[in-house]
């Protein structure tokens, strides 16, 4: 029996050793807690870089496509009576929006945020955005015509074709809430009928939407740019189009990440720091030059050739705040559309 | 329950969860019977393949399923009903399956013995080892239940509206949590009012022995003209539970750069995940048998009140367990609890305690009790009664609770995720966190080593036991 005990403790003893042994860290040592939501598979080297660059230790918690991008805000939320995370990067502005209206984030105007456009940014410096994705039509390539607009996922001539992903989560709640915006509340509740009535699927998530076109179950959807991006870079057969950019086009829903200090931080020092970072000039090339190909917003950055500008882009002019206290007002009416 | 939505939500979620643990019953406990039984042919890999799917983390089948079948195929809700049983039926048919094997292992062979002096083997089969094992079979088609009408992701994929998907709605797109709680509670009320009638039948049913140091092993039942026919249905079995869905992501991953990637990507977190289920396992088992013991001798009244904790705790969806976790640890005293791994493995040892408290104590209940009053009588201590009577008579059971705690533990994802302290996450997030936009090769490779570390590592420990003993 003794012996039996000495194996248990001596696994269990080899087992810590083993996992901690990569995350051995001097008490002296800088650290920030970072929760993300952004793809660990991109955000996760600029993370080492900046590491690499102040000796800074990060400490991470990525979010998951499993739990639909909610789970370190839902985390967030419930830390919030002793705040674990100092630094919060979200894959897009609207929830940090939600954040700030719920009184969990600190005020910090970057340096680096000064030249970032007013409209993807909080004037009071609650977050900030950089790097963003585009809303954009993904279409498998077998098909001969191309949606232009995402009005297109009501014409007849697509019903039963598309797809789309569920609007009670992630960035196709946002999309929908800017377009109770751009569109009226009449507008928007005649798109969302309309959708209803040319038979759209409903899928879990953008990339399943983006895997679903790419197998050709669907001809196209309304999906994140890099979940488009990844697939073309896979060399399946489909293509991206940026919608409405027309004339009179409602113009592409643009996704900034966004990137915020939590109030009551841990470290708030190494936290601005690190928002700093995220929000210089070097991110944004490095996350252009990733497999995400994310569009900068600072003037000047060197991009890949396929990358559109964004001042060459036809925008849809939404304030985040707008859309995020619209989305809060729409999800009973988007639950009740998707029959729940 | 304020609509008639909700209603039919938790109608459907019965309903499947009714339909996935019978037929999970009846196929595992059928399969464990013949495999345990009777003489087939291959019988280790068969056991190997059709025990495999357990190790993962249900989301993982589920999206190969969906690759399988195809988005456009489920275009209906009936379409969505049967694509979820199919999904849940192959993760959770390796439950049922073990425990029934186990059971068998376990039955007094004098009993069947004696009955073969007058009845042929089916008969003996029929009569006696069948109602020998009973209270595993109810006590898996209970598990199934629980896990089958709690499960979100797989109904979810499936476009299947269940009840979970109302309480998942309003934590991740109300971020409403007290009421993400409330809406769990009439699942876990109707889970404890059928667990009360089965641990009442389970205890009248304690009547029976276990072998008392004596081994009872496969006599190799010869199945006459049903072999082939029995051996074909096996072979379907593992080729719809194992070779479609699990072939399909191994054969994703078969390149020597994808598990080089894998393990420079994931080789800690697999090292912590071995830790932690291993070392929650280990409390587990050790607490509750001392639960089930003394529940077993009364040395307590009312102690039948933690299972009834236990199996609140179980049923409760992962995340909801979670937000209590956060809400209770999360404070200034406790940071070195809530910061190190510490909660992990204490949240663990909440959500899994009832299999060992339940499992060791219907073990416990099999022992003739006048063994440990002899001793008693003797003046024999209770440490010591203990340490050489029940502990040695109920080591299978002991042995198979934690195994069941160690691998529900190592593919936990639901309570993980919501509580990993930073930089301390296990494999099944890592794998997670990995998947989006993540190379698909290597999320194979890290997939496939999620089901063989755990697998080798039970192995080994089971020879390292083997051999002990011999």
């Amino acid at each position: 029996m003794k012996r039996l005990l000495l194996v248990v403790f001596a696994l269990n003893l080899i087992f810590l050793f083993a996992g901690c042994q990569s995350k051995k860290e001097s008490s002296r040592e800088k650290t920030v807690v970072v929760y993300v939501s952004e793809d660990q598979v991109f955000s996760e080297p600029v993370l080492r870089a900046f590491h690499e660059k102040t000796g800074i230790k990060v400490k991470a918690v990525y979010d998951t496509e499993e739990a639909k991008s909610t789970g370190v805000m839902n985390r967030i939320i419930s830390e919030r009576s002793n705040p674990q995370a100092d630094v919060y990067w979200a894959n897009e502005p609207i929830r940090a929006e939600v954040l700030r209206l719920k009184g969990l984030l600190a005020a910090y105007k970057s340096p680096n945020a000064k030249t970032i456009p007013q409209e993807f940014k909080d004037p009071d410096g609650y977050w900030t955005g950089f790097s963003a994705r585009a809303r954009v039509l993904i279409v498998n390539k077998k098909e001969k015509e191309r949606p232009q607009s995402i009005m297109d996922f009501l014409e007849p001539r697509w019903k039963g074709k598309a797809v789309i992903a569920n609007p009670l989560f992630g960035t196709t709640t946002s999309h929908i809430a800017a377009l109770f915006i751009v569109l009226g509340e009449r507008g928007a509740k005649d798109f969302l009928k309309g959708i209803k009535e040319n038979q759209v699927a409903i899928s879990t998530s953008n990339g399943e939407s983006a895997d679903f076109v790419a197998k050709g179950e669907y001809a196209f959807s309304l999906v994140d740019s890099d979940d488009a991006i990844s697939r073309m870079k896979k060399g399946l057969p489909v293509e991206m189009i940026y919608p409405d950019q027309k004339d009179k086009g409602l113009g592409c829903f643009i996704v900034p990440n966004a990137v915020m200090l939590i109030k009551g931080a841990p470290h708030p020092e190494e936290g601005k720091r690190l928002i700093d970072y995220l929000l210089s000039k070097e991110v944004e090339k490095r996350l252009a030059f990733s497999d995400c190909e994310q569009i900068p917003l600072h003037k000047g950055v060197e991009i890949p050739q396929d990358i559109v500008p964004i001042e060459n882009l036809k925008v849809m002019k939404v304030d985040y705040k707008l859309v995020a206290k619209k989305m809060i007002e729409i999800q009973p009416l988007l639950k009740k559309w998707m029959g729940l | 329950m304020r609509s008639r939505e909700e209603w039919q939500l938790l109608g459907n979620s019965l309903f499947l969860g009714l339909v996935v643990s019978f037929l999970a019953t009846l196929m595992g406990s059928f399969t464990g019977i013949v495999l345990f039984k009777c003489d087939i042919p291959f019988k280790v890999p068969l056991v190997l393949s059709l025990f495999v799917p357990i190790f993962l983390p249900p989301y993982i089948p589920a999206i190969s399923w969906m690759d399988i079948i195809g988005a456009n195929w489920i275009d209906n809700q009936w379409a969505g009903f049967l694509g979820s049983v199919l999904c849940l039926l192959n993760i959770y048919f390796p439950i049922p399956f073990g425990i029934s094997m186990l059971f068998l292992a376990s039955v007094n062979p004098r009993y069947e013995e004696a009955a073969r002096l007058i009845y042929p083997q089916r008969e003996v089969i029929k009569r006696i080892t069948i109602p020998l094992v009973m209270p595993g079979f109810l006590l898996s088609f209970f598990l199934v239940f629980v896990l089958s009408v709690g499960n979100f992701n797989v109904p979810s994929l499936f476009r299947l509206k269940v009840y979970p998907v109302e309480s998942f709605t309003v934590f991740s797109a109300f971020y409403d949590f007290e009421r993400a709680i409330a809406l769990s509670i009439p699942l876990v009320i109707i889970i404890l009012m059928l667990f009360i009638p089965l641990s009442l039948f389970l205890l009248k049913k304690s009547c029976i022995s276990l072998s008392l140091g004596f081994k009872n092993v496969s006599k190799g039942l010869d199945l006459g003209r049903f072999k082939w026919p029995i051996f074909a249905f096996l072979l379907l079995l593992s080729f719809v539970f194992c070779i479609l869905p699990i072939g399909n992501i191994v054969f994703d991953s078969l390149s020597l750069d994808a598990y080089r990637l894998a393990i420079s990507r994931g080789g800690d977190a697999i090292m912590r995940s071995l830790f932690y289920s291993f070392s929650s396992a280990s409390i587990i088992a050790f607490f509750g048998f001392l639960i089930a013991y003394a529940k077993g001798f009364k040395i307590f009244p009312h102690l039948s009140v933690i299972d009834a904790l236990f199996l609140f705790l179980f049923s409760l969806p992962g995340n909801c367990l979670a937000l209590g976790f956060i809400d209770l640890w999360n404070r200034e005293y406790t940071g070195m609890v809530y910061g190190s791994f510490m909660i992990i493995v204490l949240g663990f040892i909440s959500r899994y305690a009832i299999f060992s408290s339940t499992i060791i104590y219907l073990w416990l209940s099999l022992i003739p009790k006048v063994l440990d009053e002899a001793a008693r009588v003797f003046g024999v201590r209770v440490i010591k009664r203990i340490l050489f009577i029940q502990v040695p008579l109920s080591k299978m059971g002991i042995l198979a609770s934690w195994m069941i705690s160690f691998i529900f533990c190592f593919r936990d994802t639901d309570l993980v995720m919501p509580l990993y302290p930073p930089g301390l996450e296990p494999v099944t997030v890592r794998t997670f966190t990995l998947m989006a936009n993540g190379r698909s090769d290597m999320i194979a490779a890290l997939c496939t080593m999620t089901m063989v570390v755990p697998l080798l590592f039970l192995v080994l420990i089971y020879q390292v036991l083997r051999v002990k003993r011999s």
